[in-house]
């Protein structure tokens, strides 16, 4: 049983492997590579995964839901600097966009969790957060008979931490948007970006900005300090744990302010930006890593043409497109 | 044996115990999971290596994107935790081979761990010197431009350019060259030209500030991530994976070598437990053996002690079989003894009467003594046989006890009399009078007694007491004493006074008489009716024998009861208010007799308590008037000439419009088994004659409802309801009987005394018909039909004598019946006597006395 689910997950992980690599042949000249369109999941698993990630019962005081602060309407994230949990509590960090959350290398800012998996502890545990524990979570969703039926029709041990977990983890693998006109544009159609948005593209390369915003997710899959060419923290003040960032996990000091370079898909649709929620806006943010990040300035025109070629990394989710998705009455 | 059974058990458990051990400790090591741990490992292998090919692609620029070398993540994290969960399940029981894994192990993981922290840091790093790197020679240009373009002297144009050129071609040769040489080189210029830029425009300082950094980061951090990526990649990472990889092998190996070592072991075993087996099985053959000849011999007895047992049972058989045609044949004998026995002594009685010679007569009366005393002897043997065959069943039946203690008194009264013995009944109050049991046999055990207490004593008095011991709702126990002034018995006698055949002493035999047997039944009739029998004497001074019994109480309801029957019970002589009359009211009752006799008393009875009585002489005319007419009871004789009460009731039974009818038998045949005949025919209910009112109104009672409520009727013209003092001996004719069951009605009385006298002397007129005819089985019949009367009326000897006629045997004995007839005669002429005494001749009224 064990052995299985381990092999499975190791072919499926291989093919992944394949995939990139395949991919990387075909648009080696690009650094950004298109997210895949098809997406191969268990639908019993992902529907369970979305009903969990809505449902308040995961918080302490059944006040917050996964989707309270992520949300899917709002491109994943919540709009504000710091999100709030149960209580009303004020959390550490800005809350990154739930979505192609999978195609980070790691979870969190500091990059703490290695899984999806792993990450959901987090936000359960944290105080500032859902302020809950795996044992009040079950014990309340084991007395919804639909719910506890709906596990054990999935999962033969039926309602369990591992299979929440697993449910909420295959529900996030669901949430990629492809089909973004940049996408459509490395498929070929040239006509998909305009040329303002080309110029753009190639702005964002020849400044460095896909120095770490590269690969599929347009950033993701390595860490960068903050403030690289200049003094982000002493300039900004006001110094806490969660500035740290990879240092608290690691306490290297090599590692201290050093943070998950976030991805930017669908950037134009999660502000405000960084860790801290600092950029109000694109304009602001991308200010801020000309200055602290690449050591350079740029003329206001190319900053402009780079903020329109970031709005054409917005995808489609459930092929609506991310900017115009309704909120389901629902939910 | 017990013990030894749990030792072996223990000891096939501990055999079976070690072979499990050794089975679990040589079975197959799980091949599969140490190829898949080995497997794992190369493809670990295999991903680390490709993992530093990514690496080196990223760095030399090949690949734009870190997707790459951040894919093997998962795919290490993965691998991991395969190589975790498989080893874990398989070592999991070789704790002590694991020994050289954990080491192993932890080599690799701290190898790997930083290996993945170094290339996360190379990551980081590079994106930064690839940055600087490209905009270093943009920002030469930028400021090249911005110096042509500036104010300043074209000396000074042309040095600070050939300053930013220097600076900008010996950096990128750093970057493929990184000599200290040239590092102090840059540094030197790099310094000069912020000297030199403080000469240059404002709008110039900005630029080359901003240079100086992007300069830093190539002079060290590109040397740094340099060194980190040959450090990256001289990590002995591969070298880990094969330790761990030759670790497991090794520690496989090892179990394998252990295993082999079982196996041995198992082989040794597995043989000395073959041969154990191959011992016990020699063993178990042996004993089987054994126990086959054993079983043989076991069978062989079994069969002779079954044939023993058939031979017992055969015995036993042949013993009952014997002991019952003893019974039989005792009890026929004296059977047959006791009807010539009768004549000799009724001949004896009729010589009597002659004239005779005082020695004739002499011989006479010696003759008649012993006849009765032989009589009497016969008779108890009979009992005792019938007791003794077990063939003796008491019988259950209401009874009145005053009747019975007058019976006894009638009975020994005559012979206390002829010793000038006082003789007397004490009745405790509060005995209890209406009982039911055997009362036939009651009166033979206080017969018995009573007779012997006459026998024993010479003078002064004999009394029997009745005592009440226990009274509860249901039963008495009652005590009885007969007490006399005799001879006694002495301590050592009584011991086996109540033995058969005993008498105290053996003499007393030659000078008393009897048989010894009479103690003996009665101890057996007492003891039948759950009571014991006692003696307290002293020798010379008297004797009380004593016996309880316990008996049910007549429970039957005494409502209603003839006024008669209240005074007898409480003895009162206080006028009796308006006497209660059954509830017959209006009851339309069939009465079914042969005897005219007793179809007149019935009938007299039943017209009392207010019921309208028709009469069918036999079954047939019986069933006759029924179709005619409605009857709420038919009150049914049994023997009868034309059809019989029993045929008569079946086929009254098969008949619908009849079978509801209420049938009641009415016989002399009273035993159990008449009884059973009776109810097995379809009848109702029995009752036995001789029929008194009181009996005959609590049967009717049960199951007749009357019309009308009953009616107090006018008490009879006699008001002094004392008894009548008439003769009383039933030997003749106890004319106390029908005065107690016509209440004393001195009318009555009369009445059916000269009635019964009329039908005595019909019968007799036709015995003597019959008798001329020589036709036995008529004369039978007659004896039959007279007898109930006779019985009716207390004239008891006359009613045996009609008895003893009915028992004739059909085959001749003409002899006897003419013997019997001849004493009914004389019978006849007693009675005749008696009643004449008593009531004058039939058509003058009774004289008052």
């Amino acid at each position: 049983m064990v052995r299985s689910t381990h092999s499975n997950r190791l072919s499926g992980l291989i093919l992944i492997f394949f995939f990139v690599g395949s991919a990387a042949f075909a648009q080696s000249d690009e650094p950004i590579k298109p997210i895949p369109v098809e997406n191969r999941l268990d639908t019993r698993k992902v529907a369970l995964g979305e009903r969990l990630f809505h449902d308040k019962r995961l918080s302490k005081d059944n006040s917050i839901s996964c989707a309270s602060c992520h949300s899917l309407t709002q491109g994943g994230a919540d709009g504000r600097t710091m999100s709030i949990g149960v209580g009303g509590a004020i959390g550490a960090t800005n809350t990154p966009t739930v979505f192609n959350s999978s195609l980070n290398f790691r979870q969190f800012w500091d990059g703490r969790a290695n899984s999806l998996e792993e990450q959901i502890d987090g936000p359960i545990h944290n105080p500032k957060e859902m302020g809950s524990s795996w044992a009040e979570v079950l014990a309340r969703l084991s007395k919804d008979a639909d719910l506890s039926a709906q596990f054990r029709e999935i999962y033969p041990t039926g309602l369990q931490t591992k299979n929440v977990r697993d449910a909420l983890a295959t529900f996030e693998r669901s949430l990629l948007t492809p089909n973004a006109r940049f996408d459509k544009y490395l498929r070929g159609d040239t006509k998909a970006l305009s040329a303002s948005e080309i110029k753009g593209y190639q702005l964002f390369k020849s400044y460095g900005c896909v120095a770490c915003h590269q690969g599929v997710n347009v950033g993701g899959n390595m860490f960068q300090t903050f403030g690289v060419m200049a003094d982000y923290f002493s300039k900004r003040g006001n110094i806490t744990q969660a500035d740290l960032g990879r240092y608290n996990v690691t306490k290297n000091e090599a590692d201290k302010h050093v943070f998950k370079v976030p991805g930017l898909r669908n950037v134009a649709l999660t502000a405000p930006y960084f860790h801290d929620g600092s950029a109000r806006n694109l304009s602001e943010a991308v200010d801020v890593m000309f200055k602290y990040q690449l050591g350079r300035d740029a003329p206001p025109l190319d900053k402009m043409l780079i903020i329109k070629f970031l709005g054409t990394l917005t995808g489609e989710y459930k092929g609506q497109p991310l900017d115009r998705i309704e909120k389901p009455a629902a939910h | 044996m017990k013990k030894t059974r749990i030792i072996a058990l223990l000891a096939a458990m501990g055999l079976a115990a070690i072979l499990a051990f050794l089975v679990v400790k040589t079975r197959t090591l799980g091949f599969d999971d140490i190829n898949e741990i080995v497997a794992t490992l190369r493809k670990l292998k295999q991903i680390d290596a490709e993992w530093n090919v990514h690496v080196l692609q990223s760095k030399t620029g090949i690949n734009t994107d870190f997707d790459q070398v951040a894919s093997p993540l998962p795919l290490i994290a993965s691998l991991e935790d395969v190589l975790q969960d498989t080893s874990t399940a398989f070592w999991h029981d070789h704790v002590h081979s694991n020994a050289s894994l954990i080491p192993a192990l932890a080599q690799y993981k701290q190898v790997m761990d930083k290996k993945i922290a170094m290339i996360e840091h190379f990551k980081s790093q590079h994106a930064i010197v690839r940055n600087s790197s490209l905009f270093l020679p943009l920002a030469v240009a930028e400021l090249a431009d911005m110096t042509r373009a500036s104010s300043i002297g074209t000396d000074r144009k042309a040095q600070i350019q050939m300053s930013l050129n220097t600076l900008l071609t010996d950096t990128l040769i750093y970057t493929q060259m990184p000599e200290q040489r040239l590092k102090e080189k840059i540094g030197r210029e790099m310094r000069a030209l912020q000297q030199q830029s403080a000469t240059l425009p404002a709008h110039m300082h900005g630029p080359v500030a901003a240079l100086i950094p992007h300069i830093g980061v190539i002079l060290i951090k590109n040397q740094a991530n340099h060194q980190l990526l040959a450090d990256l990649l001289a990590l002995p990472t591969a070298a880990a994976i094969d330790a761990l990889t030759e670790a497991h092998i090794q520690a496989h190996a090892k179990l394998l070598d252990e295993r082999q070592e079982y196996s041995q072991a198992l082989v040794v075993y597995s043989i000395f437990l073959l041969l154990l087996l191959a011992y016990a099985g020699v063993r178990l053959l042996k004993s089987y053996q054994v126990l086959n000849a054993t079983n043989l011999a076991l069978k062989k007895n079994n069969d002779d002690l079954l044939e023993s047992q058939a031979q017992l049972v055969q015995a036993k058989e042949q013993a009952e079989a014997a002991s019952r045609a003893k019974s039989d044949f005792l009890a026929n004998i004296s059977h047959e003894i006791r009807t010539p026995m009768n004549s000799v002594i009724g001949m004896a009685h009729l010589a009597l009467k002659n004239n005779l010679s005082p020695k004739q007569r002499d011989y006479i009366e010696k003759i008649l003594s012993s006849g009765q005393h032989l009589l009497s002897l016969i008779n108890d043997i009979l009992d005792f046989s019938k007791i003794e065959a077990g063939k003796f069943k008491l019988e259950t039946a209401a009874f009145d006890l005053d009747q019975v203690m007058h019976n006894v008194a009638g009975q020994v009264e005559g012979k206390a009399r002829e010793k000038t013995l006082a003789f007397s009944i004490e009745m405790e109050a509060g005995v209890v009078r209406r009982l039911r049991g055997d009362a036939l046999r009651l009166t033979q055990v206080l017969l018995n007694l009573s007779d012997n207490a006459v026998k024993f004593t010479a003078h002064g008095t004999v009394i029997v007491r009745v005592k009440m011991l226990e009274d509860s709702s249901t039963a008495a126990r009652l005590r009885f004493e007969v007490q006399d002034s005799g001879i006694g018995i002495s301590q050592e006698q009584i011991g086996d006074l109540f033995q058969s055949f005993h008498q105290a002493d053996t003499s007393i035999t030659r000078e008393y008489g009897g048989t010894g047997l009479g103690l003996a039944i009665s101890k057996r009739l007492v003891e039948q009716m759950r009571g014991e029998i006692g003696l307290e004497s002293q020798a010379g001074k008297g004797s009380t024998f004593w016996f309880t019994i316990c008996l049910d109480k007549d429970l039957t309801p005494e409502l209603q009861m003839p006024a008669f029957a209240q005074r007898a019970a409480t003895g009162s002589r206080a006028q009796a208010t308006a006497p209660q009359r059954p509830a017959l009211n209006g009851a339309s009752i069939l009465l079914v007799e042969d005897n005219s006799f007793n179809q007149q008393v019935a009938r007299e009875f039943l017209e009392d308590a207010g019921a309208k009585v028709s009469i069918a002489a036999h079954g047939q005319e019986a069933l006759d008037l029924m179709r005619r007419k409605r009857f709420d009871c038919v009150l049914m004789d049994v023997q009868m000439p034309v059809m019989d009460g029993l045929e008569a009731t079946r086929r009254l039974r098969a008949d619908p419009v009849l079978s509801c009818l209420k049938v009641i038998a009415m016989t002399a045949n009273a035993s159990d088994e008449d009884r059973q005949r009776c109810f097995a025919a379809g009848m109702d209910d029995f009752i036995a004659k001789p029929v008194s009112p009181e009996k005959l109104y609590r049967t009717l009672a049960k199951h007749v409802t009357p019309l009308q409520a009953a009616v107090p009727v006018a008490a009879p013209a006699a008001t002094d309801v004392s008894p009548l003092p008439l003769p009383g001996d039933p030997q003749v004719i106890d004319l106390g009987v029908l005065a107690k069951n016509f209440e004393n009605n001195p009318e009555k009385v009369r009445k059916f005394a000269f009635k019964f006298l009329n039908t005595a002397q019909q019968g007799i007129h036709e015995v003597d018909a019959a008798l001329a005819q020589e036709y036995l089985a008529l004369l039978k019949a007659l004896g039959h039909r007279n007898k109930s009367s006779a019985h009716s009326v207390g004239a008891i000897g006359m009613a045996q004598l009609w008895q003893t006629l009915e028992l004739v045997q059909e085959n001749g004995e003409l002899d006897q019946a003419r013997e019997i007839v001849r004493q009914l005669h004389l019978m006849l002429a007693q009675i005749e006597t008696c009643i004449a005494s008593s009531f004058g001749h039939s058509e003058t009224p009774m004289q008052s006395i």
